[in-house]
């Protein structure tokens, strides 16, 4: 494709993309997501190409890979349009029958479509499925529709519009007033006001800064990050070129787990690819706006996505955090100015740049705006990648969008925020999900995991498991955790094997907070607040753990059927 | 974290690593030594000490350094791996959903501890904290302990293979199975 030299060559190149899309071709639609690809969603790509081949209806049909569309747990999921009929556990061998059925007869497969667990009936289109119905998808908008590695469907869809807009109607000052308006705070889980950041690095003092995409989404149980990635790289692209745009900066780092394979290579191709067409580089569009991006793989360290460690990393040292002040937006990589933003933080930009501070502003609670996705997983029917609006309480979360436990158990808790976050039992299901209210709760927002767990889950080995991961994370640099942590985890392992007294549970929740009140980072200051909550909710079941008090919670499955006794010095070698 | 460290070691054909460096056009800085290290394990399955002294004499990073980086970050290794690396997620939502009980299903399997190597090189078993599948949780997912595809972009930017397999809703009994059909190989 020829390079882009000006706004006028990306709206042509825009109108006649869509001009192809007007003509209604019908599409079958794969999702390519890493969980459909498991229950051989690439088996069913290759099949359906095929098929299309040896009946020559290549011109006639389109066939299309998207990222993760989000219902997971029912993959491999096929959409077929225009119409939006949704098939769910779709096999290989279904391929004929669905190319010969619905797309060339328009008749509807009724083995294949999803159904009501509560009521059973058959749900024909996507957008009528309730797991979609409740969510309001903006980030997420693009994932179902376009290919990821095709940079022409994301300009199709209107993408680079608002980057467009930025070069030609606003100021930078007036991008970073948008954002401070719109109220985005960071996705990562911190929270902080994003215009607010960017209004510093735009005024510290230099020439050289540097932009980062934090996509080192470590915390178990977190795959929001990797899904946009994988999904739609485009999008946090553009939202780091307004970024960049608005703060002056020319080289920008997309910092990614190695672990995340396909969003590796999905960001790596839209780099390419936005480079061979003139979207990176220098005078992007001709309107003198330059950006360098290049990918730098996180070689597999939890503390890597504390910004401090995450800038050693880069640098190509240990990745370990340091002291703030100076924090990074002052003083980051190799001693710039540094934006670190999340990659959910950044594909919000484009958004709010298109629709408005004001009307981005008028989604959420007072203090949280926007929406949020979280990646649902654990005891629960709809396992998958969730997005809702800012305000939603986890009580619809859990059982209007994710349909409730699984196997007809019971709830009993819900973890929130990963490591650093909490266990919320039932009677705080009511609470909104904004930044403040969960902290009132004991959790936190966090990057965005959410895990069910049912009434045979054990709180006491759930707080052991993540004081064994939040251990075996500790850098060591810092006394407080280093230390803390470990002692931590051997009470916890004690009052599992049945050794405990009543004075470890004292001593844990004491250890608990001056851990968290003395460690150098996020990761020993939120690190305790699993066990901490579990304390606060659960407590009956520390007791009853404790060694000739009471018999043991016979629900507590899990611990029982360790038949071995549980050995805090066992690390993890990974 | 522990890492175990080779003491004795076969000799290695380190041509991979010297032409990938040999690909910079500028001047190897300490930016470049994560990159580097993560070249040498994806092509070698780990860390020859001799790959770690010619990437210290190259960048002119202190081998204690550089050992100080490598032993910092899960990804490296400094004894050969098998062929096939095994990775059991313990994640939250797998582990609740019975991941330790899929583990030790494959420890009986292959007769190797977290953490081992079978005698054979054939098979390495590990432990991750999360591979953001949790949807599919318990998952496992085997893949080649070497991966190195032709080059493209920047001296090493390679396509990485992606040949890690994903099974998801592992249970002890569906991973036997799947084991079984690695080892008849």
């Amino acid at each position: 494709m020829e390079r882009l030299n000006s706004i006028k060559d990306l709206r042509a190149l825009r109108d006649g993309l869509k001009r192809e899309q007007e003509a209604k071709i019908p599409t079958i639609v794969v999702c390519g997501g890493t969980g459909c690809e498991t229950f051989g969603g690439h088996a069913l790509f290759e099949a359906f190409q095929d098929l299309l081949e040896k009946r020559g209806l290549q011109e006639k049909v389109r066939l299309k890979k998207t990222g993760c569309q989000g219902l997971c747990e029912r993959g491999p999921l096929v959409t077929l349009w225009p119409r939006n009929i949704f098939y769910q556990k779709v096999k290989e061998q279904d391929a004929t029958r669905i190319l010969e059925e619905t797309v060339l007869k328009d008749e509807i497969i009724q083995n294949l479509l999803y159904a009501d667990p509560h009521t059973g009936e058959k749900v024909v289109y996507q957008h009528e499925v309730p797991f979609y119905k409740k969510q309001l998808r903006l980030v997420l908008r693009h994932n179902g529709s376009i290919d990821p590695t095709k940079l022409t469907d994301y300009i199709a869809a209107e993408g680079y519009t608002a980057l467009e807009k930025v070069l030609t109607e606003m100021t930078p000052e007036e991008v970073i007033r948008s954002v401070t308006n719109s109220g985005l705070r960071g996705r990562g889980g911190a929270g902080f006001p994003t215009g607010k950041k960017w209004e510093i690095v735009r005024k510290a003092p230099g020439e050289v800064k540097y932009l980062v995409c934090n996509g080192d989404e470590g915390d178990p149980g977190a795959f929001m990050d990797r899904s946009v990635l994988e999904g739609n790289p485009h999008s946090v692209l553009e939202g780091m070129l307004i970024a960049s745009y608005a703060m002056g900066i020319k080289r920008g780092f997309f910092y990614v787990r190695a672990e995340y394979q396909m969003a590796v290579e999905h960001v790596n191709t839209a780099i390419q690819q936005a480079k061979e067409l003139g979207l990176l580089g220098k005078n992007i569009l001709g309107k003198g706006l330059d950006l360098d991006l290049e990918v730098a793989k996180g070689a597999g360290a939890f503390v890597c996505g504390e910004e401090t460690a995450l800038i050693a990393s880069i640098e190509g040292k240990r990745g370990m955090p340091c002291p703030r002040p100076p924090y990074p937006a002052v003083s980051g990589l190799w001693g710039k100015p540094t934006c670190i933003n999340n990659v959910e933080t950044l594909a919000n930009i484009p958004i709010i740049v298109l629709k408005g501070a004001q009307w981005y502003s008028s989604i959420g609670t007072s203090g949280s705006k926007g929406t949020k996705i979280f990646a649902l997983a654990g005891n629960v029917r709809n396992t998958g990648l969730v997005e809702v609006p800012m305000g939603t309480t986890l009580r619809e979360i859990v059982f209007d969008v994710g349909g409730g436990i699984a196997k007809g158990r019971k709830f009993k808790a819900v973890q929130i925020g990963g490591p650093s976050g909490g266990c919320i039992p039932e009677e705080h299901l009511d609470t909104p999900i904004d930044y403040e209210s969960l902290q009132k709760v004991g959790a936190i927002m966090g990057s965005g995991g959410l895990i069910v767990m049912d009434d045979k889950t054990s709180m006491v080995e759930i707080a052991r498991y993540f004081m064994s991961f939040i251990q075996d994370e500790s850098c060591g640099k810092c006394v407080p955790c280093r230390i803390g942590t470990r002692r931590m985890l051997e009470i916890l392992t004690k009052i599992l094997n049945k050794e405990g007294k009543k004075e470890d549970i004292e001593l844990l929740s004491e250890l608990a907070i001056r851990t968290k009140e003395t460690s150098l980072c996020g990761l020993g200051q939120t690190g305790p607040n699993p066990v901490l909550s579990t304390l606060t909710y659960f407590r009956q079941e520390y007791e009853s753990a404790l060694g000739g008090l009471g018999d043991k919670n016979p629900e507590a499955a899990l611990t029982e059927e360790k038949s071995t006794k549980v050995s805090s010095t066992t690390e993890r070698h990974s | 974290m522990k890492k175990e460290i080779a003491t004795q070691e076969t000799a290695v054909d380190l041509g991979s690593l010297k032409e990938a460096i040999a690909r910079y056009d500028e001047k190897l800085s300490t930016a470049d030594l994560i990159p580097l290290l993560q070249y040498t394990q994806d092509s070698y399955g780990y860390l020859p000490r001799a790959a770690l002294e010619l990437i210290s004499k190259e960048t002119r990073i202190s081998l204690t350094r550089v050992f100080g980086v490598a032993t910092f970050y899960a990804q490296f290794s400094f004894i050969p791996k098998g062929k096939y690396t095994i990775k059991v997620c313990d994640g939250t939502a797998c582990h609740v959903r019975g991941a330790l009980q899929v583990k030790a299903e494959i420890e009986q399997t292959l007769g190797i501890k977290e953490g081992e190597t079978t005698p054979d090189l054939k098979f390495t078993l590990e432990s991750v904290a999360c591979l953001g599948t949790c949807a599919l949780g318990p998952v496992v997912v085997v893949g080649n302990s070497k991966k190195v595809e032709g080059c493209c972009q920047g001296p090493l930017n390679k396509k990485v293979g992606l040949g890690d397999k994903f099974y998801g809703q592992v249970t002890p009994q569906k991973i036997k199975e799947i084991l079984e059909r690695y080892i008849q190989e």
